[in-house]
């Protein structure tokens, strides 16, 4: 794979060699290029195009070449590259516990220099910047990663087109309960469609949609405080709220007629295809539980079928909050967010992460229309989000009084994939269910 | 014909005194009548002669050195990274026959799979061994890392579809092809799965082996250079011995006729080897690689459609597969090629030594009519 121009230098050279004996006169080997900055993420499709998007002012500021590889399989092909000892300069971490894995391990380099704390504490809350750290191999805390984007994760998509008008206030009710949500979908349901689209597959990432569900139904029923310890693995999965959680998510993914297709197409249907039959002429489903960057997906479905219509926010999909199955449940919500993490120092690496937290960089990618990419930059006004849906959920994100990560992603990344795994078990045997909570008891003790 | 040693006939212009030691160190000896002007049409000749074995050395080595990094590095770069989608494309299908026709519960993924999977494992070493370090290196990593994940989902497909019969009834039986078509996912997904990262370095490997190809190393321009620089030794040849018939009355000089022909020999050789190797590379580049490109886009064309037959639930038929013996025949034609193109004989050896023998057969053919002015 040698350049032709490297390969025809090397022909002259070692002919000039040979006949003149003066290789000065020949010119000189390739000059050194631009500096580069290797990332690796999961973002793939126009999320890869939001990055590069995001990064592109960069690249014309500084002339440093970013060069991304996106794959969904990012977590897999980290750790490989980790085992090789050939990590890339940056790489996105969806996880805030490999965040503090890897930081702990020293596989992490502390990104302190390449910040301004006195900018970071106007532009982030403390929980953000929180999210941000991590204790390094001697235990002190230090910044470890950025955030590239966020997500609110406790919501339910709907087509307000198409969703059964008699019903549509009672769905949008500020104070429905998850009672009156059941309520509603069994009566949809006797309707003749199948009122929730449920997709798990996400290659070696499968079963997270159905975490999600699980983390929503604890945080909505048990409250933060349960769900806290629940993360930090003081409370078993074989107690009551867990348990509890997986049957309230189990009368839904495996009653008949509840969920498009049953458990077994939920299995292999992926979560970004979930949500088209959202949008069919009549619809296929009715309610859509994902997090706020499921809106990537819907602009490029098909409206109705056709190939040339796209869902647009507010008229063919919005957005209701998870609502709460108990008090202690209420004005909670679950986050998530792609953190952006340094393997390998380079002046290159510093200068993109210092750049990548200015409210510019992250306007470039959440201007996008369709991106389903929120900020929780505190500078970045709430008017550079293209539709009223993204403004809606961006305020959202912000102002939501008790904010909780993706409980998953916060459990070590051995508990995680045990967690996502059981999910798909389930599914395909819900009668398993305490022998899974009992393997999953056993991951967390080894684990924690 | 006078021959060295016979006493010369008077010159036709009297000669000028003899050039001496002490003419040559005052820097007269180019400038002083007619042995100067043999001396500066010598020297002359003999510049010309070394241009022509420049010339004649930059594009053999040149043409030589391009035949051998297509044939050794940017085609089987290519040719490992189209075979490495075609095996992987098959694993998929092999995979997915073996868990629909029931082997899959003894028998795993099947013996195809695992013979595709080491073929594609053998294929990314190649290449890696092939890679420079930067972009592609990253790259091959991203696929090897890819693998390594694709074969645990299968791996993950295997354990659940064998729990899944073990649960006989109790069991929907759908987890182990969960797992298969999350493995699929992981293989197939348009947007950075294995299958597309790996096109990314058979379209890179693609780019380089078209520009090397096209390059003017491959083709005939730089053949002008050689045949200018004979056509002015030739010239300059006869341009000498029009001179020595004029002032010394000779018909012809025998080491100068003997230069001419080693100089037109050299052009002629050079010539038809490079053409010949012009050729190879115009069949490679025009026949043989679109030949081995389509064998492998048919191939895995018709494993897809298998793959997908067989997602979509239909019962397996015959064995499928990868024709292993038509891709070996497309290779082997692309080879053969380029084998031919690297094929430049003995000339590397050959061009020094003909320049040398014209460099000398004109100063000896100087030599004699100089000699005459030393008497």
């Amino acid at each position: 794979m040698l350049s032709r121009s490297r390969r025809s230098a090397a022909a002259l050279l070692a002919v000039c060699g040979l006949a003149a004996g003066t290789l000065a006169a020949c010119g000189s080997g390739p000059s050194g290029g631009p500096a580069v900055v290797t990332v690796l993420g999961s973002w793939t499709g126009d999320e890869q195009a939001g990055f590069l998007a995001m990064v592109r002012g960069f690249e014309h500021r500084t002339g440093i070449q970013v060069d991304y590889t996106g794959t969904r399989d990012a977590d897999a092909v980290l750790a490989s590259d980790l085992k090789d000892g050939n990590p890339p300069d940056l790489a996105v971490l969806s996880r805030p516990g490999e965040l503090r894995q890897d930081a702990a391990d020293g596989t992490l380099v502390p990104i302190d220099a390449a910040l301004s704390q006195q900018r970071l504490a106007r532009q982030y809350t403390p929980g953000w910047r929180s999210l941000m750290q991590a204790a390094g191999p001697s235990g002190a805390r230090h910044y470890y990663a950025i955030i590239v984007k966020a997500a609110l994760k406790s919501v339910i998509w709907y087509d307000p087109a198409q969703f059964p008008a008699g019903d549509l206030s009672a769905l949008r009710s500020p104070s429905l309960t998850w009672d009156q949500l059941t309520a509603l979908v069994r009566k949809l349901a006797r309707g003749g469609v199948t009122p929730w689209c449920l997709g798990l597959e996400d290659s070696s990432d499968s079963g997270w949609p159905g975490t999600d569900w699980i983390e929503d139904i604890v945080l909505h029923r048990s409250g933060p405080a349960v769900y806290d310890q629940w993360i930090a693995g003081t409370l078993p999965w074989t107690s009551a709220p867990i348990r509890r959680a997986w049957q309230i998510f189990g009368s839904v993914a495996t009653t008949s007629g509840l969920v498009r297709g049953g458990a077994a197409a939920a299995l292999v249907t992926s979560y970004g295809q979930a949500g088209q039959p959202l949008f069919t002429r009549p619809p296929r489903c009715y309610l859509d539980h994902e997090a706020s960057f499921i809106t990537a997906f819907y602009t490029q479905d098909q409206l109705g079928g056709s190939p040339h219509a796209h869902p647009r926010p507010r008229t063919d999909f919005d957005f209701i909050k998870f609502p709460p199955l108990s008090p202690a449940g209420q004005g909670s919500a679950e986050v998530a967010g792609d953190l952006l993490g340094m393997f390998r120092a380079t002046p290159a690496a510093r200068k993109l992460i210092g750049y990548l937290t200015t409210p510019a960089a992250q306007e470039a990618w959440i201007r996008r229309p369709g991106s389903g990419a929120l900020s929780v930059n505190r500078l970045v006004p709430l008017r550079d989000y293209p539709d009223p849906v993204s403004r809606e959920l961006a305020a959202d994100l912000l102002s939501t009084a008790s904010v909780r990560f993706d409980a998953s992603d916060s459990m070590p990344q051995i508990m995680e994939n045990a967690f996502n795994n059981a999910v798909l078990e389930y599914l395909d045997d819900p009668g398993q269910l305490g022998v899974i909570l009992s393997g999953l008891d056993q991951v967390r003790k080894a684990s924690y | 014909m006078p021959a060295a040693g016979v006493a010369p006939p008077a010159p036709a212009s009297s000669p000028a005194a003899p050039a001496g030691p002490g003419l040559a160190a005052r820097g007269g000896w180019l400038r002083d009548g007619t042995p100067g002007q043999l001396r500066r049409l010598l020297l002359t000749i003999l510049a010309a002669t070394v241009l022509l074995w420049l010339a004649a050395t930059i594009v053999v080595q040149g043409l030589h050195s391009t035949a051998a990094a297509v044939r050794d590095q940017d085609a089987p770069a290519f040719t490992d990274a189209t075979e490495a989608h075609a095996v992987l494309s098959d694993a998929d299908r092999a995979a997915w026959q073996s868990f629909r026709s029931g082997e899959a519960q003894l028998t795993g993924p099947g013996q195809q799979y695992q013979n595709d999977i080491t073929t594609a494992g053998q294929d990314l070493e190649r290449l890696a061994a092939l890679a420079p370090s930067g972009t592609a290196s990253q790259q091959l990593q991203t696929v090897s890392g890819q693998l390594v994940n694709y074969q645990s989902l299968v791996e993950e497909a295997d354990a659940a579809n064998r729990a899944d019969i073990a649960l006989g009834n109790a069991s929907g039986h759908d987890l182990g092809y969960a797992y298969l078509t999350y493995s699929t996912s992981a293989m197939r997904d348009p947007q950075g799965g294995l299958l597309a990262s790996v096109d990314g370095l058979t379209g890179a490997d693609k780019q380089v082996l078209d520009q090397t190809l096209r390059s003017w190393w491959a083709s005939p321009v730089l053949l002008v250079l050689v045949a200018a620089a004979a056509a002015w030794v030739l010239f300059q040849i006869i341009w000498a011995q029009r001179f020595l018939l004029r002032r010394f009355r000779r018909m012809i000089s025998p080491p100068l006729v003997l230069a001419a022909v080693l100089t037109a020999g050299l052009l002629a050789w050079v010539l038809t080897t490079a053409l010949s190797a012009e050729s190879a590379f115009g069949a490679a580049r025009g026949t043989a690689l679109p030949a081995l490109t389509r064998v492998w886009q048919s191939q895995t064309g018709a494993v897809n459609a298998q793959a997908a037959a067989l997602r979509a639930g239909q019962a397996p038929g015959g064995p499928g597969g990868l024709n292993v013996i038509a891709t070996q025949r497309a290779g082997s034609a692309l080879s053969a090629d380029l084998t031919s193109a690297q094929d430049v004989g003995a000339l590397p050896a050959g061009i020094p030594v003909l320049a040398a023998a014209i460099a000398g057969l004109t100063l000896l053919g100087f030599k004699l009519r100089l000699d005459e002015y030393r008497r």
